[in-house]
């Protein structure tokens, strides 16, 4: 099974997204080939949000979430780092797979109140 | 160069307009002396007083104010804390940035440190502030996080200063999984910052360690294009209120920056979660809206006086009993399940 050492690709702070997507590029094309990958965060200190959203976030548009489990292992993440990744594929599953979450942010500013007589701007469409 | 005025004045005394200074500067000679004593003619030399700033509402609202009276370009600046009783810790990155905007103005920008009250004049040799500016050299306050300037994008830096000052181990005993989360979750707001606002003096921070309340506050602040606006021209939709346009950035996957098709936008949704789950506040003050999280609560307001820039202000309690993104922490389920 071929391993991704993050480390090596990224160094010890995985933070940008500009730092994510050579990751990304090597996954997306290890899992297109339909090997299992192993993805190694050995001695990375800091993980952020937007370097998981380009590194694994975007994994779920080409791929099925039932795939990844099966073929895609994460290692020596620290339990923080889980946790943003944990919410990061959240989000993206939310993203990709749900229309409805598309329109959420749509209907934020649809359901602004108007100062003036108090009603919504959208019912008066 | 006063002969030169005098002379044209007294040959041609009405008829000929005081020149630009475009038409001074481009007469000869063109020697780095003449051109100082003539940029020093066109001049303006103001003294600007402090107020007390005290740390609520009320004392943000009083910063606007000064940089009104600093806001043209080549302005000579002292800033004058005769009046000031006291400096929050918002108002210390603020004149910082007033500071840094005055001389990007082809200004200049100095503090009478002798006006300074002792006590607000040992806070600010704590933190470093004097030191940026010239002032006396003090003590580095054992609770006091260094205040910092970041002209430009710089993560692996703000990791260092978060992880090393910010969370500093000599005064806070946190475990490793406490300071790497809540480095994570706070540098966004400085990613976001670089990315998004522009701002013509870059990042600035400071930040205390409140011993007696155990609480640990950071402020962030730039002077750049504020989030509503940002919101506003993303969405072409230019009659947005403030408060609805904070209300949107908050909202998990709402980005003003979408770059092909990563998901972005987690930070702002990340950092509330983290303070709603932590006990802690959080207030992000942008243009004339307002983002508030308090514990479990959150409010998005519109503000009579706006603050041109954004400046976020958190607070989270030093307490390791609590911590994290999620309340269901002890179940691991699959990640991609």
């Amino acid at each position: 099974m071929p391993t991704i050492q993050v480390h090596t690709l990224v160094g010890d702070n995985c933070i940008t997204l500009e730092q994510g997507e050579p990751v990304y590029r090597e996954v997306h094309r290890l899992l297109s080939e339909g090997q299992t990958v192993q993805l190694d965060f050995a001695g990375v200190a800091v993980c952020a949000s937007p370097f998981l959203n380009a590194a694994i976030g975007r994994l779920m548009k080409d791929f099925a979430p039932a795939d990844l489990e099966k073929k895609l292992t994460v290692q020596h993440l620290t339990s923080v780092g889980t946790q943003l990744m944990r919410k990061v594929i959240e989000n993206s599953q939310r993203y990709y797979h749900d229309p409805d979450a598309r329109n959420a942010l749509e209907r934020i500013l649809d359901e602004e109140v108007d100062p003036t007589d108090g009603t919504a701007s959208s019912d008066k469409r | 160069m006063s002969w030169w005025y005098a002379h044209r004045s007294r040959k041609h005394p009405v008829a000929d307009p005081q020149p630009s200074e475009a038409d001074v500067l481009s007469w000869p000679p063109d020697t780095p002396t003449y051109q100082k004593a003539i940029r020093r003619l066109f001049r303006r030399q103001i003294r600007v007083l402090v107020p007390t700033i005290p740390d609520n509402f009320f004392g943000l609202d009083l910063l606007p104010d000064l940089r009104r009276k600093v806001n043209e370009p080549r302005l000579d600046v002292l800033f004058d804390f005769s009046d000031c009783k006291h400096l929050s810790q918002q108002a210390i990155a603020f004149l910082g940035g007033l500071a840094r905007l005055v001389e990007g103005s082809r200004g200049t920008a100095d503090f009478a440190w002798k006006t300074c009250r002792p006590k607000i004049l040992r806070v600010l040799q704590a933190n470093g502030f004097t030191n940026m500016f010239h002032g006396p050299i003090g003590v580095a306050g054992a609770h006091s996080v260094p205040y910092r300037e970041y002209k430009r994008a710089d993560p692996d830096s703000v990791v260092a200063y978060l992880g090393n000052s910010w969370l500093a181990p000599e005064w806070l005993s946190l475990t490793p999984a406490l300071r790497e989360a809540l480095v994570a979750v706070v540098l966004e707001i400085y990613l976001n910052a670089f990315e998004h606002s522009q701002s013509p003096i870059g990042v600035l921070t400071c930040g205390h360690h409140d011993e007696a309340r155990r609480t640990l506050r950071l402020i962030v602040m730039d002077f750049g294009v504020g989030i509503p606006d940002r919101v506003r021209m993303f969405t072409s939709r230019p009659t947005l209120r403030a408060s609805t346009t904070m209300k949107w950035a908050f909202t998990p996957g709402a980005t003003t920056n979408p770059i092909r098709d990563t998901i972005r936008g987690m930070g702002l949704h990340l950092l509330k979660e983290f303070v709603r789950l932590n006990h802690g506040e959080l207030r992000v003050f942008s243009q004339e809206g307002l983002a508030a999280v308090k514990g479990t609560r959150e409010r998005f307001v519109n503000r009579l006086v706006p603050f041109q820039g954004t400046l976020v202000d958190i607070m989270f309690r030093c307490d390791d009993r609590r911590y994290g993104f999620a309340s269901e922490l002890a179940e691991q389920p699959p990640l991609f399940g």
